[in-house]
């Protein structure tokens, strides 16, 4: 039950009875909220409040109207009497019987505030009065009166610049706002810093770099009014401030380079968001278009376009989306999609915002304005985007060159025809023959296997070396557990590297020494297609051949042909080195030989003599005729190619009869699957179906008719597809399709393709790619469907997924093409090994017409033509010339196109509503929300753009207080708001709220310039005030007046950050490479960093670069810059802090790196030349501290030489690089005054 | 109620100094100091030693930390029904199974170590163990047969033992501990690993800080001579770098001075003096010279199995660093026994190495704590991220499994001899008492006097805990 006390919340709310130091009742309130109601709900309501098992005392503290009813001692709160009221005395801990709360005294500060409150009239909000005992009552969510309270949802104030008294002493308004609040607590700024000390904070500051001597004199010489903003405009348009201010926001989107987690997974082209970053504070990018860019920098309509290399600028900035931590083998995708969104939404919201709406995950925010239902609003943008790698096309010389091609293409294609009257029966016939004519005259050819056996592996492996486990201890005479049955054995026993633990064990056979004495060896191979699962033949110590399977657990002949290398030595070595899925071989019988071990079906080769007489007698083109000659030759005996088909034909005719069957049986099982399943995409139209997205060059429709492609190796187009053979293989792009659910065990994706990969992407989960453990059989990467059309499957761990939101994905990164011709949904698998279309066509027809049945579909079915086409069959003349000279052309212009270059961005996917997760979990689905922005920030709804658009609208007060509050804390050491990541209720209240607004304000006055508020705030008189107190202050007047130094009564010392130590040692020893932008430098590895995912090692001294272009992998942090608070890059972290442990002392003493510079600096000095021992010491002492050594110093420092030399027993360089050694480590180096 | 908290603005040293006017000076320092160890650092220092919340026996932990997920079936969970189920297919005699990580069933498996009962307490020891099956050393352990994990992949697993959060960069519980209780010697870390050669999957964030100061993270110690970075000068001679030391201190006094006394500088200034004892006291820490031969053998450091050496001299340490003050010794495992004890497959020689690795040194250690009394005050905890599956892998490994497997603790304030919790008579989910990871920690936490739900750090607009919102003590093995 509730109780309301209205009289007594008018009373208290609206009576005006805030007294005291209180503006108003709001502020009296604020401070409430703030200060008293956090220390009464942790400190007191355990056993004080309604919620209390036992209510202790007969006392609740949960209500104003409890306070003053009091308990079993009396009332606990006089309002307005602090010294009346028993809660003080309490909390005091003055009277011994009477101490609260019991175990833990709280702190003067916190007495006092009480005290202040209770003066202040004891305000309390109108609220219920909780009754013990009731526990139903639910806090209730009220996001407008939270709204209301709060003092950052308020609109930005204008506020006026106050009088001060001091009139000679503000520069600007930022000085007046400072200058009146030291007044008004009876202080006084601190005397200016002196030149050298100015100069130094504000260089690195503005740089993260020293000043140079140079830079010193200049300042010193410049007599001007104006020097000081000579040397900070100077310094705002140097290149190295974009670099130092980069950093600061990369803090903030927890930029890395690698995924962290097991095996440290590549983030590839992170570093294109770096360089965006560094050129976009370069170039003072206003901040609001800064914003909208990552947040929507993809749909712009009008995006920036680099300024020298004119690709799109504003894409790049939504990288920033995508570079959190990621693990491979999630058991649940779908909580591994929402730990991501949470992160990615932790960040946004931080970063630009200064809210911690990721705490509105899993229940409405406990203390801000903000709902569940607005987490999950802008979890529906994240849903409805994709992660894309997008290729830069620097100056759109692709985009270019392809609408040429594509132009080119179209006029080519206006000639193209279907050949009529070739007569292609001419040629089978005529080929047919003279291979037949070939063999008759050929000796019977050599039994493969009658030569020397060198090992069938039935007598144990005496022959071979065994390292690891894979191979076992032994051959084996079949599958081992879980592999599938293996065909194809001889004998009884062979080499199976799945002996040891299945596909994860590696280990190897190494053979004897041995002469090779036959020009072939043959063997029996099976297994995983790659290199590291191969046989390979050794000569001279250097890998020579090497075979592997064919991701079949068929063992199949193979042949190498060794001429070259007779009489020498050599070895063969078996090697598994792979872990993942055909992690292993297998290989039987190896016989060397002087025949090749020929496949049954195989034939002469026709010489070329006979065939160039024979073409011009038939009237037939050489070439052709020749590749029709060598396909039978070459047949093989799989079956299904046109080879196979007429070499076995050639052979014995009866034996082709069965094709005519296994043509019929492949289209009555092609009926079934289509039948039996459902058809999701056939891209028969002429435009692209709804929902898919395109980018890159590469992908585009091939329409309703045959024409001509780029890509020499099936140069015929079929219609009806999506192909990024069109334009050749050296574009690159992304097919996406629209967002589905997934409601079949398998997706069949019928396709030709050759490099590039297939993927489904449930749930956003990208990391397939590198690892399918528990995603098997949903990406295939680095396919070659060997110029045939074919169903493709994702299947295996797809059927788990069912239910899942995804889409597919098809990537060609530049080489090779893929061409998709329909995709469909089906529980069953599709057909495989689909017949050729020459076959289909020939076996179920008599030889005496095969000729007329060939020329007539080949006049008029472009399947056919276009699988002919691919094999060389078709005599060039059968088309236009002016269309292949076209086509020619404008394949040439492939050789033009510059080298690709990609960036992690974000794309549009399927619009999409979100579902509340209820208590944050995603099994539990509540309501439906559409994407739209905070409620209390207007909460309007639309794209990203919106999105983007609202974040960084006028009436939105936070995104302009945020950033400047975060450039002030980078120049002060700490925010006006000192949480400059929270300005939430539980971050801290603003030291000087109307400072804030006004930088605020002015920042969007000057149209969103950074440059603007930093020179502000760094030309002011506040920026230059020492950091010693002016001695006129009593110190014990500033201990109770400003001790923590919140009113800026002198300017803090602060440590140089980690990549200012490391750059401004590299700086002072003359060792900074000055170089911008491009691929990171490895991370140096110690002996300390190890682990999976471990990386080579960069260079000790990272090749003197900026610490900004050193790589960041998450599992191989640097220790050095860790060791100086550089954050762990896993969420924003606008406020580093500064440590002080002895590892640093550690570091700066002993590690190499240091030392290295040392001497380096103290080596290049003393080659520069002459000067006397005391000019070297201060020109060192200057260049490492911008001051120069008063005579005390220069002294201890000349003494130091001369100890060390007599230690070294000589004056040599080793003095001077101990010298400078001492001076990296001096806190006058290593912090800023 | 756990974002309940409030947090007035911290005063650090330097505030703290101004307050109350009194500037720098010997006399004015020493008035503000806990005691003569922390005497050089000053009261802003994270790592001075605070009081628990309560008193307890506790004051160090060491953490065995098994990497990989030892099988609870075959060590200290004895479950007869694999024996006579044997070969048969889980799906029917189990019922359904939950997805494994390699998603690759096979037959229920039964141990292929006897079990015996022993010591006073009767607990069920396998044959893989002997040297803890010692009544001496058994009838110190409380088992948990019951805990659980939310993660079946290694990564992710880890973060949750070592952190309570499957995610990366959170602090680790010897970090937590840091921050909790600090450290009781200031010339080495407060939170060190001993690794044995094996990083954890999940990499060096096993041990970091997290959101915490850096001040916290674990400091990585190999064991050989040099075992932590930058602690060997690199001078030839000693006396250049003590040349260095008092010349940078001269220079320093002069910065000091020009900053009006900015206790920062002041820190960094004694941060030189600590970092120059801990280049001794670290060296010294790896001096076995004083250890008696007996102890040495103890440990297994004699064994011909290099492995056991490696990890005897692991134990030995920690032993050293207890000794010493160091508040968290983690231990993970040397390297070479196939996949830490990730046995997927070959599980029989897979265990059979890593026990021998690790059962000769922490019998050692316990009655080595014991005989220096300081088993009372050591919390010894031994867990793997996970345990394994009742049925095969494939042929002869077992899979991850994190629905019910056993951890023990024993030593500072932990009931010798018992067992709570209880698998399902598979050994295959938690049935009876099922605990958490947090609870682990909860109760690790409350063994040293920290009560889990009090130790709270702000970050990220809220009050994080090793515990987040879960956890309970294990009351059970609490003596």
């Amino acid at each position: 039950m509730i109780r309301s006390s209205t009289l007594l919340a008018l009373f208290l709310v609206f009576g005006g009875t805030a007294r005291g130091e209180f503006a108003d009742t709001a502020a009296a309130l604020t401070f409430f909220e703030e200060k008293i109601r956090p220390v009464l709900a942790e400190k007191c309501y355990s056993c004080h409040s309604a919620e209390a098992d036992k209510v202790k005392g007969s006392l609740q503290l949960d209500h104003l109207e409890h306070l003053l009813a009091g308990g079993d001692t009396g009332a606990s709160v006089v309002a307005g009497d602090a010294e009346a009221s028993l809660l003080v005395e309490a909390m005091s801990y003055e009277n011994k019987d009477l101490q609260m709360p019991p175990k833990e005294r709280l702190s003067p500060e916190v007495v006092e505030d009480f005290r202040k409150w209770i003066v202040a009239g004891a305000p309390w909000p109108e609220e219920p009065v909780p009754v013990a005992g009731d526990h139903s009552a639910p806090e209730v969510f009220d996001l407008e009166k939270r709204h209301r309270e709060h003092w950052s949802w308020r609109p930005l104030a204008v506020p006026a610049i106050p009088a001060v008294a001091g009139k000679e002493w503000p520069r600007s308004p930022i000085d007046s706002f400072i200058l009146a609040r030291l007044e008004a607590a009876k202080l006084r700024p601190a005397e200016p810093a002196d030149d050298r000390t100015w100069l130094r904070r504000v260089h690195f500051d503005l740089t993260g770099l020293p000043p140079t001597l140079e830079e010193i004199r200049r300042f010193l010489d410049d007599s001007s009014p104006e020097r000081r903003a000579t040397v900070v405009d100077g310094l705002l348009a140097s290149s190295h401030y974009g670099e130092k201010w980069a950093r600061h926001w990369m803090d903030l989107v927890r930029y890395a380079e690698t995924y962290g987690h097991e095996f440290d997974y590549p983030i590839d082209y992170a570093y294109e968001y770096r360089d965006y970053l560094i050129r976009a504070f370069n170039a003072d990018l206003p901040y609001d278009q800064f914003a909208r860019e990552h947040i929507a920098g993809d749909l712009m309509r009008e995006p920036r376009l680099n300024a020298e290399e004119k690709f799109n600028e504003s894409v790049l900035a939504t990288g920033f989306w995508y570079l959190s931590e990621a693990t491979h083998a999630p058991t649940d995708v779908l909580a591994n999609e929402a730990d991501h969104m949470s992160n990615q939404i932790d960040v946004y919201s931080k970063a630009f915002l200064g809210l911690t709406v990721s705490c509105a995950r899993c229940h409405d925010h406990k203390f801000d304005a903000i709902s569940t239902a607005d987490y999950y609003a802008l979890t529906g943008y994240l849903h409805g985007s994709a992660r894309t790698e997008r290729s830069m096309d620097p100056g759109g010389t692709r985009r270019d060159t392809a609408a040429r091609q594509r132009a080119l293409l179209t006029s080519a294609n206006a000639e193209f025809g279907m050949p009529g009257g070739v007569d292609f029966g001419k040629y089978l016939s005529v080929s047919t023959a003279l291979v037949r004519e070939a063999f008759a005259k050929s000796p019977a050819p050599a039994d493969p296997w009658a030569g020397i056996v060198f090992d069938d592996f039935e007598g144990g492996y005496g022959k071979w070396t065994v390292s690891g486990e894979a191979f076992g201890k032994a051959p084996v005479t079949g599958a081992i557990g879980a592999q599938k049955p293996i065909a194809g054995i001889s004998g009884k026993h062979f080499a199976n590297s799945f002996a040891g633990k299945g596909d994860r064990s590696k280990g190897s056979l190494r053979s004897q020494p041995f002469v090779i004495e036959k020009p072939y060896l043959n063997f029996h191979i099976g297994g995983g297609s790659h290199a590291t699962t191969a046989l390979e033949l050794h000569v001279g110590g250097k890998k020579v051949r090497t075979a592997s399977g064919k991701n079949v657990d068929t063992l199949a002949a193979a042949s190498w042909e060794l001429s070259e290398f007779r009489g020498q030595s050599a070895e063969l070595v078996l090697v598994d080195d792979h872990e993942g899925g055909w992690g292993h071989v297998i290989v039987d019988r190896l016989v060397f030989s002087d025949a090749p071990a020929m496949t049954e079906g195989s034939l002469p080769l026709v010489d070329r003599e006979t065939i160039a007489a024979a073409a011009t007698s038939q009237g037939l083109e050489a070439g052709v005729l020749e590749r029709w000659c060598d396909l039978i030759s070459k047949g093989g005996n799989e079956g299904t190619s046109p080879g196979s088909f007429l070499s076995r034909w050639t052979l014995d005719p009866r034996s082709v009869k069965s094709a005519a069957k296994a043509v019929a049986d492949a289209a009555a099982r092609d009926d079934d699957f289509l039948a039996g399943s459902t058809l999701y995409e056939a891209f028969d139209k002429d435009v692209l179906p709804d929902g898919w997205a395109l980018s890159g060059e590469a992908f585009s429709l091939t329409g309703t008719k045959p024409g001509f492609t780029l890509t020499e190796a099936h140069f015929l187009s079929l219609p009806g597809m999506i192909s990024s053979a069109t334009l050749g293989e050296k574009h690159s792009g992304v097919l996406r399709s629209p967002t589905f659910t997934i409601d079949s065990d398998q997706i069949h994706v019928r396709l030709r393709g050759q490099g590039g990969y297939m993927r489904v992407v449930m749930d956003n989960y990208h990391m397939a790619v590198f690892q399918p453990l528990l995603f098997r059989g949903t990406i295939q990467k680095d396919f070659d469907t060997a110029g045939r059309f074919q169903w493709k499957s994702f299947d295996a761990d797809l059927k788990k997924y069912r239910g899942h939101r995804a889409y597919l994905e098809f990537v060609d990164e530049g080489a090779g093409s893929l061409e998709v011709d329909e995709i469909r949904f089906s529980d069953a698998p599709a057909p495989q090994a689909e017949p050729h279309p020459f076959v289909a066509l020939l076996a179920p027809v008599e030889e005496k017409d095969w000729a007329p049945a060939l020329n007539a579909a080949a006049s008029s079915d472009p399947v056919l033509l276009a699988s002919l086409g691919a094999a060389g069959l078709v005599p060039g003349d059968v088309f236009s010339p002016a269309a292949l000279k076209t086509a020619a052309e404008s394949r040439a212009l492939d050789d033009t196109l510059p080298p690709e270059r990609f960036a992690l961005t974000m794309a549009e996917g399927t619009p999409e509503n979100a579902r509340v997760y209820v208590r944050g979990s995603h099994r539990s689905l509540g309501e439906e929300v559409p994407p739209r922005f905070l409620e209390a920030l207007g909460g309007k709804a639309g794209d990203r753009l919106t999105l983007a658009a609202e974040t960084v609208a006028p009436e939105n007060p936070l995104t302009s207080r945020v950033i400047v509050n975060r450039l002030w804390h980078h120049l002060m050491g700490e925010g006006l708001v000192p949480s400059v990541d929270d300005f939430g209720p539980m971050g801290q209240l603003p030291s000087h709220p109307e400072l804030l607004d006004w930088l605020a304000t002015d920042l969007i006055a000057h149209a969103w310039s950074l440059k603007h508020t930093i020179r502000e705030i760094v030309l002011s008189q506040t920026y230059a005030q020492a950091s010693v107190v002016n001695p006129d202050i009593d110190k014990n007047f500033l201990a109770t007046a400003d001790p923590t130094n919140l009113l800026l009564h002198h300017m803090p010392v602060r440590r140089l950050s980690a990549e200012a130590i490391r750059d401004g040692i590299l700086a002072v020893s003359g060792s900074l490479d000055p170089a911008l932008y491009g691929p990171s430098v490895a991370t140096h590895r110690t002996d300390f960093m190890s682990g999976r995912g471990a990386r080579a090692s960069g260079p000790l001294d990272g090749a003197g670069r900026r610490t900004v272009y050193g790589a960041i992998y998450r599992n191989f942090l640097s220790p050095f810059l860790m060791t100086f608070d550089m954050p762990n890059p896993f969420g924003p972290k606008g406020n580093r802090g500064a440590s002080n442990v002895p590892a640093q002392a550690l570091a700066l003493m002993n590690d190499p790196f240091v030392i290295d510079q040392g001497k380096k600096w103290a080596d290049r000095l003393l080659a520069e030349g002459q000067l006397t021992d005391e000019a070297r010491i201060a020109l060192m002492y200057e260049s490492a501290t911008a001051h120069l050594p008063d005579p005390a110093i220069t002294a201890a420092l000349a003494a130091f030489l001369k100890e060390q030399s007599t230690t070294y027993g000589t004056t040599d360089a080793r003095a001077w690089s101990d010298l400078a050694h001492v001076l990296f480590n001096q806190k006058e180096f290593l912090y800023l005054r | 109620m756990h974002c309940h908290q409030f947090h007035p603005r911290q005063l650090n040293r330097r505030d703290m100094l101004r307050r109350c006017a009194m500037g720098f000076g010997g006399v004015a320092m020493q008035a503000l100091l806990h005691d003569e160890a922390t005497a050089s650092v000053g009261i802003s220092d994270p790592l001075a030693p605070k009081a628990p919340h309560f008193p307890a026996k506790a004051r160090n932990v060491i953490f065995l930390y098994m990497d990989g997920g030892p099988s609870q079936v075959d060590t200290f969970d004895y479950k007869p029904l694999l024996e006579k189920y044997h070969g048969r297919d889980p799906r029917e005699v189990i019922g359904e199974l939950a997805p494994t990580q390699f998603d690759n069933v096979g037959k229920v498996l039964k141990s292929q170590w006897a079990f015996k009962q022993r010591g006073e307490s009767g607990a069920w020891v396998s044959d893989l163990f002997p040297h803890l099956a010692d009544p001496e050393v058994i009838d110190e352990i409380a088992f948990v047969k019951s805990m659980t994990s939310k993660f079946s992949e290694h990564t992710s697993a880890n973060y949750f033992l070592h952190t309570g959060s499957g995610l990366q960069g959170r602090p680790s519980m010897g970090a937590w501990f840091g921050y909790g209780l600090g450290t009781m010697n200031r010339n080495l870390p407060g939170f060190v690993v001993l690794n044995g050669g094996l990083i954890p999957p999940g990499g060096l964030d096993c041990f970091g800080s997290g959101f915490l100061p850096a001040a916290y993270q674990g400091s990585i110690f190999l064991p050989r001579e040099q075992p932590i970075a930058n602690i060997k000068p690199q001078e030839s001679d000693p006396r250049l770098q003590t040349n260095k030391l008092k010349l940078i201190a001269e220079l320093d006094r002069a910065t000091y001075a020009a900053s009006g006394y900015d206790p920062q500088i002041e820190g960094a200034i004694q941060n030189y003096e600590t970092a120059f004892r801990m280049q001794t006291s670290v060296p010294d820490l790896m001096d076995l010279r004083g250890e008696p031969d007996s102890v040495k053998k103890l440990y297994g450091l004699e064994t011909d199995f290099e492995n056991t050496k490696t990890f005897g001299l692991q134990c030995l340490l920690a032993r050293r660093l207890v000794e010493r003050g160091v508040r968290f010794i983690e231990l993970t495992c040397p390297t070479g026994n196939g996949d830490r004890w990730d046995q997927h497959g070959n599980l029989f020689e897979g265990h059979s190495r890593n026990c021998k690795t690790v059962d000769q040194p922490i019998a050692a250690l316990i009655k080595d704590l014991k005989r220096t009394g300081l088993l009372e005050s050591t919390l010894v905890v031994w867990a793997g991220e996970f345990g394994r599956t009742p049925f095969a892998q494939g042929g002869d490994g077992r899979d991850h499994n994190p629905f019910g497997f056993t951890v023990w603790m024993a030593g500072g304030g932990v009931k010798g001899g018992v067992s709570v919790g209880e698998t399902d008579e598979w050994g295959y989910r938690a049935v009876q008492d099922r605990f958490e990871m947090y609870d682990l920690h909860a109760t690790m936490l409350h063994l040293l006097g920290v009560e889990h739900t009090r130790s709270t750090f702000r970050f990220s607009g809220r009050d994080m805990r090793l515990t987040d919102v879960h956890g309970h003590v294990i009351k059970q093995i609490v003596a």
